[in-house]
């Protein structure tokens, strides 16, 4: 039977399958029946899986494995949002979209649809619930629909951030297919 | 395997062994079906005999045996999990106490000075 110890992880089933996260959140789709061969020590040393476990740390060689120091970085940065809490914030700022792509996950309406828009007292408010975050760094996301179809909303909460807290980190990224936009 | 009997419409009895799987192991397995089952506990030395009633409805033939290889695959998955929490129990602290300790500040060495560290 194979000497290795177990280094913390969950299992699930899926389908036939079996997904393995470690701590660090890194993930192994095996076969199902594999957590319990973990378990066993059935896992042979000439087993390409028994590789695969040890160099993502799911068992180890020795009690505490020699890279456990980068273990540890690598779970720091993984957990590193507790530091300082939320900083990406999704702002949907219309429901219409001039595209309405079959694969799209987004709730999209057509580009003449009313009332699919944000309004700027809503705008207005998800900015300072954005703004109550601790972060200091703040990532703004504008999705849709089809953002680009309200561009003055998105300058104007662009601006209206900038303004309000000049002293905290800003980024903005739009998600829009800019070749397919209509102009303005 | 643990043998599951129905024994009326909306009735279903089994017992389990905890020296096989613990009170946490079967806590977790009936914790799942407690939405659509009541479920009664009965501990007589070290088997606990429990009875699930379907909240609502009869027991199908294909649900009931669903529920036979729910319940058996249940209590094999929580308990390897449970062998998994204890045995990377101490490990785990450790993981924890290197990610968050201020840099040099921590040595497993002092920790775990008769283990075989590396």
């Amino acid at each position: 039977m194979p000497a290795y110890h177990l280094l913390p992880f969950r299992f699930e089933r899926i389908n036939n399958h079996e997904i393995l996260v470690n701590e660090a959140g890194d993930f192994l789709i095996v076969t199902t029946g594999t957590a319990r061969r973990i378990v066993s020590r059935n896992i042979q040393p000439d087993e390409k899986l028994y590789k695969d476990l040890i160099a993502n740390f799911f068992i180890s060689e020795h009690a505490i494995p020699p890279l456990i120091d980068n273990w540890a970085t690598r779970y720091r940065t993984k957990k590193s949002f507790l530091d300082t809490f939320t900083s990406l914030h999704i702002f949907v700022m219309t429901l219409r979209c001039n595209q309405n792509c079959f694969y799209c996950h987004a709730s999209s309406r057509n580009c003449e649809a009313k009332n699919a828009d944000i309004s700027y007292p809503d705008l207005d408010h998800a900015i300072q619930l954005m703004f109550s975050s601790p972060s200091h760094t703040i990532t703004m996301e504008f999705q849709g629909g089809e953002p680009t179809l309200v561009p003055e909303k998105i300058y104007y909460a662009v601006e209206k951030n900038r303004k309000a807290k000049p002293n905290i980190q800003q980024t903005a990224y739009l998600c829009a297919l800019y070749k397919l936009c209509k102009p303005h | 395997m643990i043998e599951i009997s129905q024994t009326s419409a909306s009735t279903i009895i089994f017992s389990v062994d905890i020296t096989l799987f613990n009170n946490r192991v079967i806590t977790k397995t009936l914790y799942w079906l407690s939405a659509d089952w009541t479920i009664y506990q009965q501990a007589t030395g070290n088997v606990v005999q429990i009875q699930l009633e379907k909240k609502t409805g009869r027991i199908e033939a294909e649900e009931f045996r669903t529920l036979k290889h729910q319940i058996n695959q249940s209590l094999i998955d929580f308990k390897t999990r449970d062998i998994i929490n204890q045995e990377t129990h101490s490990i785990r602290n450790l993981l924890l106490v290197k990610a968050f300790s201020a840099s040099d500040e921590f040595d497993e060495k002092n920790i775990f000075p008769d283990e075989d560290l590396h």
